[in-house]
């Protein structure tokens, strides 16, 4: 299968005159469609490679490539253009823009993209807001809502553009056990239908034997890369 | 289009905050428009009171007390000289003596009243009666017809004394003026242009006298006229006569950009101040804007568009504020008699410049915020978050 996102050698340094190594040479890919989960205890790294694995931080060696392009080697400019059209990302913070209705959250990506909404891009909202179950509150602002609510909608602007990958830092991280369930179901559920490919990470092993592979990472390292059943 | 609709939300989503800073702009900008209209309309006020009446550039025979021919080609000559000529009027200017007890000094004029009206308003400051335009006939000041306590239709007899033996020569009164300066109302005699060559026994006038359109450009024309005319003729004009009132005036004039220079000033430290705690209280949107993919260009178009909304919000509730500003003002501020103290003069292009000052000051205040907010990395939001 083909492979989405491809790690070689990530080695990520953080401070200049104190330096802290936080990832020693990370080797991973990820194929197309698969459902991931990346679990490691607080201070492993593991949010530090989930933000280079999203563009969002350069390592501070290594190579990264998405669907087959060097992203350490792009500019700011066309990194953000990757990010909105190639990559979701679902954050623990949910990081709703509160200024906004859930509606007008879940088609900001789509905004950011192509500067307008079409009628298409609002039916398809309306379909996300559908699937995530909140067509309800979709008027509502994003202040108006409960962590499960907020998450979803998280959930649904993640796949406004039709990426083919997610990356979902503790996503029920702020939520309680029964609303987790929810969530995860929901997010496998996406992954099934839409055949998206889904980098999962968390602190939660429970949560993490339900994916199909399991990455575990400490101190920087990979110390556990297995396939699930 | 989605920075500004990102800014316009920004704005309202924080309305307090937004409405006290506009208010701010609104205050800078009326005080602008109050202080802007005050001093031009000192300015006017005091150049009408100083000059309104008056020759701006005056024509004379080189020598004193010589006279001009009364020369229709130069009259027409005068008059096509410059756009800028809004008028041109002959007069004959000569004194005599009013046969009373005390035998009062006074200085007859001749006018044509077509031209004449246009620079002196004689027919405003009419009080009784009618302009002269038979032979004969005069209008005198009210301090005058007081002091000697006669009325319309009356004869007056005046003595000249430009010739041995002094010529005698009676008057009809058939109109009472008032200029409101005690000088004028106690010693003009005024009488058509034919009457006074009548009297003198020439063809001549004693000047050619013009107003401008724009009074201070009199300098400018007067010279040119002065090198077209040749050395025969002495042009004067109004400013080299009253340097004190032009320095006055310039001195108002930097006074009152002075004051505009601090209003724009502290509004630009105020926008600048609340825009930039406005980036930080925004940085968690901005970073969540940027992991979605906007530029860095479009974040700093956010912050750029909230200064000029604000400004644009703050300018037209500051022409609002600043008109209620100037008509109360002209409402309340009154003379005695029920007129206004002063008439403030607010053109549309000093609204449109006040209003277009505000705007940049803020998209200049804007400039700081918008550049971090440009520079915000990600991480950082996502990190501390």
């Amino acid at each position: 299968m083909a492979s989405v996102l491809r790690l070689s050698a990530i080695k990520k340094v953080y401070g200049e005159k104190v330096k802290t190594q936080v990832l020693h040479g990370i080797d991973l890919s990820f194929e197309m469609g698969s459902f991931n989960a990346i679990i490691g205890q607080s201070g492993s790294g593991k949010s530090t490679l989930m933000n280079i694995m999203g563009t969002l931080d350069y390592p501070t060696e290594g190579h990264i490539e998405v669907y087959g392009v060097r992203a350490d080697q792009m500019d700011k400019k066309a990194l953000a253009k990757l990010r909105n059209e190639k990559i979701g990302f679902i954050f623990q913070h949910h990081y709703l823009l509160p200024e906004f209705t859930a509606f007008e959250n879940i088609l900001m990506p789509y905004k950011i993209r192509h500067g307008k909404i079409t009628e298409e891009a609002r039916k398809y909202a309306a379909e996300l807001i559908e699937l995530v179950g909140l067509t309800k509150v979709k008027h509502n602002k994003a202040t108006d809502m409960s962590g499960g609510q907020m998450q979803r909608v998280a959930i649904a602007r993640s796949l406004i553009n039709q990426p083919s990958l997610i990356l979902a830092d503790e996503p029920t991280g702020a939520l309680d056990s029964d609303t987790t369930e929810q969530v995860y179901d929901l997010l496998r559920k996406i992954n099934k239908t839409y055949k998206t490919t889904f980098i999962i990470i968390t602190h939660d092993k429970k949560i993490a034997e339900k994916a199909d592979r399991m990455i575990e990472i400490k101190d920087g390292n990979i110390v556990l890369d297995v396939v699930i059943q | 289009m989605l920075p500004l609709s990102i800014a316009w939300r920004f704005l309202m989503a924080s309305k307090a905050q937004t409405i006290l800073i506009a208010l701010g702009i609104a205050v800078g900008v009326s005080v602008q428009i109050f202080i802007g209209g005050i001093i031009t309309g000192l300015r006017e006020d005091l150049v009408e009171t100083t000059i309104g009446n008056s020759s701006h550039i005056t024509v004379s025979a080189q020598a004193r007390n010589e006279l001009l021919e009364d020369d229709q080609s130069l009259y027409e000559f005068l008059k096509t000289f410059d756009d800028q000529i809004r008028v041109v009027n002959r007069s004959l200017v000569f004194s005599g003596n009013i046969l009373t007890d005390q035998s009062d000094p006074v200085v007859l004029r001749g006018f044509d009243f077509a031209d004449a009206n246009q620079m002196y308003q004689f027919d405003e400051r009419l009080m009784a009666g009618r302009l002269p335009s038979a032979n004969q006939e005069i209008a005198l000041g009210k301090d005058l017809v007081d002091a000697l306590g006669i009325s319309i239709n009356d004869e007056v007899e005046v003595l000249f004394t430009f010739e041995i033996p002094p010529k005698r020569e009676t008057f009809t009164l058939v109109g009472v003026f008032d200029f409101r300066v005690s000088q004028i109302n106690q010693t003009w005699l005024i009488t058509t242009i034919e009457t006074a060559q009548t009297v003198l026994g020439v063809n001549q006038v004693s000047a050619f006298e013009m107003q401008l359109k724009d009074v201070f450009l009199a300098d400018q024309i007067a010279e040119r006229l002065q090198t077209e005319l040749g050395d025969s003729y002495r042009v004067t004009e109004w400013k080299s006569a009253n340097q004190e009132l032009l320095s006055g005036l310039e001195g108002q004039n930097i006074s009152g950009i002075m004051i505009q220079v601090f209003v724009i000033i502290s509004v630009v430290l105020g926008i600048a101040s609340v825009l930039a705690i406005t980036v930080v209280q925004k940085s968690k949107q901005l970073g969540i804007l940027k992991a979605m993919g906007i530029q860095d260009a479009q974040a700093r178009r956010i912050f750029l568009y909230q200064g000029a909304l604000l400004g644009l919000i703050g300018g037209v509730l500051g022409i609002l504020l600043g008109l209620g500003l100037s008509e109360s003002f002209s409402a309340f501020a009154l003379n005695p008699d029920g007129s206004p103290i002063l008439e403030l003069v607010i053109t549309p292009s000093f609204i449109a410049l006040s209003a277009s000052l505000a705007i940049m000051a803020a998209l200049f205040a804007s400039l700081v915020p918008a550049r971090r907010s440009a520079k915000l990395s990600v991480i950082e939001v996502i990190r501390n978050g």
